[in-house]
C-alpha cells in the first residue's frame, strides 16, 4: 500500500512539478504570474491528441510538435497579455492572464469539445512490474521524462548565455536591461520555455487521465500551491515542492479519503504560508523601504 | 456617472463656479435614483430585471473586497469563501429553525467576519502574491468542507427550497422587482456605509496602509489591526450578498462558490476601478451584463469576455471608472494651468511694462 501510493505520488508529482516549473521560471525571471498558465497545459495534450490521434504521427514525434506550438503559444501570450503590462502593477497582469486563460479555455471547447478525451498511446498496454509494484508505461515514463527536462532547464538556465541574461533579470530586471541585456527578447523566450513545459505535462497527462478544456484552472491552482511551497521563483524549491505535493495527495487518498485530498493541500500550504511564508527552501526578501 | 461627463464636457469658464456643478450633481444624481428605482418597471421582461438581482449581488461582493483590496491594499481572493459561508448560514438558518431574513441577514454577515478573522488574522503580514495564494488556499478548503460536510451541508447535494425574505410590511417578497427592490436597497447601503468608512479615521488608516505600510506603521497606525478590521468588514458585505443570493436562488450547493466567484469579484474591482466607491459598483454591472448580452453569440460568449477583459486592462489599466475620472481630472487641470498661464502671460506683461517705464525714467 505505502509504495504504491509512493509511486502515485511520484508520477502526479512529476506532472504537478512540470507545471509549476514552467510556473515559477516565469515568476523568478519577469516577477509576474500567468494566470493563463493553465491552458497552456491543455494545449499541450490537445496538440498531442490532434498529431497521435487524429493525424497518425508517432507518439513521441506528437509531443514534440505540441510542445513546439505550444511555445509558440505562450510567446502570444508574452506579447499581448504581458508585454505591454511590465510597467503596471501586478493586478494588471492578472487580470490580462485571466482574460487570456478565459479566452483560451474557450478556444479549446469550441475546437475539441467540452468532453473529457483520453490519448491513446501504445504504451498503455505496456506494464512493467518490480518488486511486487506494477505500473503501464505512460505512467511509468512520467519520472524520468521530468528528470530528463529538469537537467534541460537547469543547463539551459545555468550554463547558456540566455541563461545567464535569465539570472540577471531574476535578480533585478531593470538593471539587466542597463547593462545591455534585451528584456524583450529574455521574456519571450522565459515565456517559451515555461510554455513548452506545461505543454510537456500536459502531453504526459493525456495518456493517464484525460484532456478536458476545463482542468486548465485546476492545475494552474495546483501550481500555486506548488511553487508557494518550493519559494515562489525557485527552480529547486518547485521540484521539491511538486513531489512533495504528489506524494502528499498520495497518501491523503490513501489514508485518509480521496474526497480531502485537495484540501489537505492546501492546509499545508496555508501552514507553509503562516509559518514559512518564504516556502521551504526559500529566502524572503526584506522589506525594501 | 453623470457628472463625470459633465465634468469632462465643462466649458472652460465654469472652471471656478463651483454652484452648477453641484445642480448639476444633484440633478444627476435625483435621475440616476429615478433609473435605478423605476428600472424593474421599464425592462419588463423578467430575465433583464434577473440580471439587474445579480448585478446588485455582485455589487455587494465587489464593494466589500474593494474595501480589502482597494482600500487596505490586501489583494484577495477568499470572497467567494465568505460569500458561501454568508449563503450557507442563511440558507441553513432558513430551512432548518425558520429566521426571518433581518435576522440571519446579520448573522450571516457576523459569520463571514469571523471567517474574515480567520483568514486575516494569520495573513496579515503576507502582501501580494503570497496573500493571493493563501486566500486561494482558504478558498478550497472552505469549497471543500462545503461538498464534504455532508451531516450539515448535505454536500453537494446543496440545500434546497429555502424561502423568500418576508419584509415587514411587505410579506413574503413573490415577484422578481421586489427582490431587485430589497438588493438596491442593500446595494446602496452597503456603497454609504463603506463611503462612512472610507472617509472615517479607520478608512485613512487603510490607505496609509495601502499607500506605504512602514510610514504608516512609523505614525502610529495599528498596521496588524487594520488590516485584519480590513478582511472583516469586507468579509461582512459578502456575508450579506450571499445571505440574499440563497434567499433569492432558494438553492445553494457547493459549485456556487468556487474560486472562479472569487476571480470575478476581483476582475470587477479591477475592471472597474479599485480604491474608488463607484468603480466596484460599475465594474460589477459591466461584468455581468456583459457576459449576459454575449449570451446572443452563443458559444463564444466566455471567448468575447476573455478578450474584452485583455483588451479592458491594455486601454483602461486604472479601469472604467479609475481611467474616465483622470481623464476628467486631467482635463481639468489642463484648463486650470491654460487659465493661470494666461494670467502669468498678462502679469509678465505688466512688469516688463512696468520695467520698462521704470528705466525709460
Amino acid at each position: 500500500m505505502f509504495a504504491e501510493q509512493l509511486l502515485n505520488g511520484l508520477i502526479s508529482g512529476g506532472i504537478y512539478t512540470l507545471i509549476a516549473l514552467g510556473f515559477t521560471v516565469v515568476f523568478g525571471i519577469l516577477g509576474a504570474l500567468n494566470f493563463a498558465h493553465g491552458e497552456l497545459f491543455i494545449f499541450g495534450g490537445y496538440f498531442t491528441l490532434l498529431f497521435s490521434q487524429t493525424l497518425h504521427l508517432p507518439f513521441v514525434l506528437s509531443i514534440l510538435i505540441a510542445i513546439v506550438i505550444t511555445a509558440g503559444i505562450g510567446m502570444i501570450f508574452e506579447l499581448v497579455g504581458f508585454r505591454p503590462l511590465r510597467q503596471s502593477p501586478v493586478t494588471a497582469t492578472m487580470i490580462s492572464g485571466l482574460g487570456l486563460s478565459l479566452l483560451a479555455q474557450n478556444g479549446a471547447l469550441l475546437l475539441w469539445g467540452a468532453d473529457a478525451q483520453p490519448i491513446n498511446t501504445p504504451y498503455s498496454a505496456v506494464r512493467i512490474s518490480f518488486v511486487g509494484l506494477s505500473a503501464s508505461l505512460d505512467r511509468l515514463m512520467v519520472i524520468p521524462v521530468t528528470l530528463v527536462l529538469i537537467i534541460i532547464l537547469t543547463y539551459l538556465i545555468q550554463r547558456t548565455r540566455m541563461g545567464l541574461a535569465m539570472r540577471a533579470c531574476a535578480d533585478d530586471i531593470e538593471a539587466a536591461g542597463w547593462v545591455g541585456v534585451n528584456i524583450n527578447v529574455i521574456s519571450l523566450a522565459t515565456f517559451a520555455i515555461s510554455a513548452a513545459l506545461a505543454a510537456a505535462a500536459g502531453a504526459l497527462v493525456g495518456p493517464i487521465s484525460m484532456v478536458q478544456p476545463s482542468m486548465g484552472f485546476d492545475a494552474m491552482v495546483r501550481s500555486f500551491a506548488v511553487v508557494l511551497l518550493g519559494g515562489l521563483g525557485n527552480v529547486p524549491g518547485a521540484i521539491a515542492g511538486g513531489f512533495l505535493l504528489g506524494i502528499l495527495e498520495s497518501m491523503t487518498a490513501g489514508y485518509i479519503s480521496t474526497n480531502y485530498q485537495q484540501a489537505i493541500s492546501f492546509l499545508v500550504l496555508i501552514a507553509v504560508l503562516i509559518f514559512k511564508p518564504s516556502g521551504l527552501l526559500g529566502k524572503l526578501d526584506p522589506e525594501k523601504v | 456617472m453623470v457628472w463625470v461627463r459633465i465634468a469632462v464636457t465643462m466649458p472652460d469658464w465654469w472652471g471656478e463656479m463651483m454652484a452648477p456643478m453641484f445642480i448639476a450633481k444633484v440633478v444627476g444624481a435625483v435621475i440616476a435614483a429615478g433609473v435605478l428605482i423605476a428600472a424593474p418597471l421599464i425592462f419588463a421582461s423578467s430575465y433583464h430585471i434577473h440580471i439587474l438581482i445579480l448585478s446588485g449581488i455582485y455589487v455587494l461582493l465587489s464593494s466589500g473586497l474593494n474595501l480589502t483590496m482597494g482600500y487596505a491594499g490586501q489583494v484577495s481572493l477568499a470572497h467567494a469563501a465568505f460569500f458561501g459561508i454568508g449563503a450557507y448560514v442563511t440558507g441553513l438558518m432558513a430551512t432548518q429553525m425558520g429566521t426571518p431574513f433581518w435576522l440571519d441577514m446579520p448573522l450571516a454577515g457576523i459569520a463571514a467576519s469571523i471567517a474574515g478573522l480567520i483568514i486575516g488574522l494569520p495573513t496579515a503580514r503576507l502582501r501580494g502574491f503570497y496573500l493571493v495564494m493563501a486566500t486561494l488556499g482558504f478558498v478550497s478548503i472552505v469549497n471543500v468542507i462545503f461538498g464534504n460536510w455532508e451531516e450539515v451541508t448535505r454536500g453537494h447535494m446543496g440545500i434546497r427550497g429555502i424561502p423568500a425574505p418576508d419584509v415587514p410590511f411587505v410579506g413574503p417578497l413573490d415577484s422578481k422587482a421586489q427582490f431587485y427592490w430589497l438588493i438596491l436597497v442593500l446595494s446602496v447601503l452597503t456603497v454609504w456605509i463603506i463611503q462612512r468608512i472610507v472617509r472615517s479615521y479607520t478608512g485613512r488608516a487603510l490607505i496609509a496602509i495601502r499607500d506605504d505600510e512602514v510610514a504608516a506603521r512609523a505614525a502610529g497606525i495599528n498596521v496588524l489591526y487594520y488590516k485584519v478590521l480590513a478582511f472583516a468588514l469586507g468579509a461582512f458585505f459578502a456575508g450579506i450578498a450571499g445571505s440574499f443570493y440563497a434567499r433569492y436562488i432558494t438553492y445553494i450547493s457547493p459549485d456556487s462558490f468556487t474560486i472562479l466567484e472569487s476571480v470575478f469579484a476581483l476582475a470587477m474591482v479591477i475592471a472597474g476601478g479599485s480604491g474608488s466607491l463607484l468603480g466596484p459598483v460599475i465594474g460589477a454591472i459591466a461584468l455581468t451584463v456583459l457576459p449576459e448580452g454575449l449570451r446572443a453569440i452563443g458559444d463564444f460568449r466566455m471567448a468575447i469576455f476573455g478578450l474584452l477583459l485583455l483588451v479592458g486592462i491594455l486601454f483602461l489599466p486604472r479601469g472604467i471608472y479609475g481611467s474616465l475620472s483622470e481623464m476628467a481630472i486631467v482635463r481639468v487641470k489642463r484648463s486650470a494651468v491654460r487659465r493661470k498661464t494666461g494670467q502669468l502671460a498678462v502679469k509678465t506683461e505688466e512688469i516688463s511694462i512696468e520695467l520698462a517705464d521704470s528705466q525709460s525714467h
